[in-house]
């Protein structure tokens, strides 16, 4: 029967369960959970987190959370402090909590205090499953093994245009431009915070698709706090890294440690300004070997030129001497000839000079003086010498010569000697 | 075909070049056949260090491809 039906108004409902819920949950409990969404509202400064409970990717438990303006100031702070990050989505915290129920809001968990040490904890050991999930599928340290081109010419560099560290970086590169030319793209991300992982992954991606046009990329980032940087500890972001193809160095300048993405990076260079000195130093490297090469080159060159010149010059002292001497030989042998000739020459002529005078002599004797002046004469008739009587007749005119002088004679007819 | 050298390929050849100048005896005639390519090698390196321009223009045609 309807009448015996009890109807309670939602308010007396509300009410009925208000009283429960007080009675039942007065105290305050220490829970875990993770923060699904913060929703924070930055004009009022209140925080309504929505908070689940995950197996898997499954939600078993989800409830709504009321963090009051003045209390988020105060734990956010210390949370910072200790874990170096702000409070925000995906983040698994332990926080102490009194259960309130509104007749109009629902159920609520007050949160009054979090222990941030539970998600510092909790963030060394995701970060550390990370790493062995990179390890195990064999990409941890792909992106190192990668060669760096020698001269880093055309750089892909994801960061800001307002970031310092961006602006430190371009700043030591143009004080080198008159020696080294390198060019650069920028590709602008969120460097740090909730949306970071997602606006660094897409710019990675657009440099992949065009990674055959730079030789490496850089991240970098610097100037803007060192609270947000858990997103480089995110999977994804450092598994876009690890899996780069061109050589990825970082320089997201911060003190604490070293996140995934700069495990995983070829080179962690930490700073802006650091990163700019390896570019530059690549060049300056290259620079000097080039250098090393000219003066190789020119102190060899001068010294083979100088001793081929000094081996020429000896060759040439060697030809002279050596022809001097020579010559020497040859002009000796030519006067010992000359002397030679000279000496048979005078032996020649003093003999023919000894026959000479021999001659001379005996020609002298046979002079016709020389006969005469021995008592011989020479009868001449008509200036021709007689040899025999039968030339003459009686009555000739002849001429008898003498040494000195002459007489004339006329032949007498022959008296008979013979007969005396 | 092609006849051009990089500069990693030039630096290469150059300290070849270089270390066999400096560890053989060469004669004069084959070092300077040596040193007339190691200028031209030199000359190639150091243009890789201080231009860009080529490909800048390249990478900017390529990007600009894109958008199109």
């Amino acid at each position: 029967m309807d009448g015996e039906r009890k109807i309670f108004s939602l308010s007396d409902l509300a009410r009925s369960l208000r009283s429960v819920i007080e009675r039942n949950y007065s105290g305050t409990y220490w829970v875990k959970a993770e923060i699904a969404k913060l929703n924070h509202y930055p004009r009022s400064g209140h925080c309504y987190p929505d908070l689940v409970e995950k197996t898997g990717e499954q939600v078993v438990a989800q409830m709504r959370a009321t963090l009051w303006a003045g209390d988020y100031k105060l734990i956010n702070q210390k949370f910072i402090e200790v874990t170096g990050e702000s409070l925000s989505e995906g983040m698994a915290i332990l926080f102490q909590t009194s259960v309130t129920y509104h007749p109009v809001y629902g159920l609520s968990l007050q949160i009054q205090q979090i222990e941030p040490s539970f998600t510092l904890g909790q963030m060394a050991y995701e970060k550390q499953k990370t790493i062995e999930r990179l390890r195990a599928e064999g990409i941890f340290d792909r992106n190192k093994t990668l060669e760096m081109p020698l001269l880093p010419r055309r750089l892909a560099v994801v960061s800001v245009e307002t970031s310092k560290g961006y602006h430190d970086f371009l700043k030591i590169l143009a004080g080198y431009q008159d020696r080294f030319t390198n060019w650069h793209k920028l590709f602008p991300a969120l460097l740090q915070g909730d949306k970071a992982v997602e606006s660094l992954t897409a710019q990675l991606r657009l440099i992949k698709k065009k990674a055959h046009l730079f030789d490496m990329a850089a991240i970098i980032r610097g100037g803007g706090g060192d609270v947000g940087l858990n997103c480089y500890d995110h999977y994804t972001l450092s598994r876009e890294i690890a899996n780069f193809p061109i050589p990825v160095i970082t320089g997201i300048g911060h003190a604490t440690n070293e996140t995934i993405s700069e495990m995983v990076a070829w080179q962690n260079k930490v700073t802006p300004t650091d990163v700019a000195y390896f570019v530059v130093s690549r060049f300056a490297e290259f620079d000097s070997r080039i250098q090393a090469a000219l003066s190789v080159i020119s102190t060899r060159s001068q010294q083979t030129l100088s001793s081929e010149k000094q081996r020429l010059m000896r060759s040439a002292g060697y030809l002279k001497s050596f022809s001097t001497k020579a010559l020497q030989k040859d002009r000796m042998v030519l006067i010992s000839l000359l002397n030679g000739l000279q000496n048979s020459a005078s032996r020649f002529l003093e003999k023919e000079g000894r026959e000479l005078v021999y001659l001379d002599a005996k020609i002298n004797l046979l002079r016709p003086e020389a006969i005469l002046k021995r008592g011989f004469s020479i009868t001449l008739l008509n200036g021709k010498s007689i040899k025999s009587e039968n030339e003459l007749k009686p009555g000739d005119r002849i001429t008898t010569r003498l040494m000195q002088g002459s007489i004339e004679s006329i032949v007498q007819p022959k008296t008979s000697e013979n007969e005396e | 075909m092609k006849n051009e050298i990089t500069y990693s390929e030039a630096i290469e050849e150059l300290e070849a070049i270089v270390s066999e100048i400096e560890n053989e005896d060469i004669s004069v005639d084959v070092l300077s056949e040596k040193v007339k390519r190691a200028s031209v090698l030199i000359g190639i390196c150091r243009k890789a260090l201080n231009t860009t321009e080529e490909e800048v223009k390249k990478i900017l045609e390529e990007l600009n491809q894109d958008k199109n």
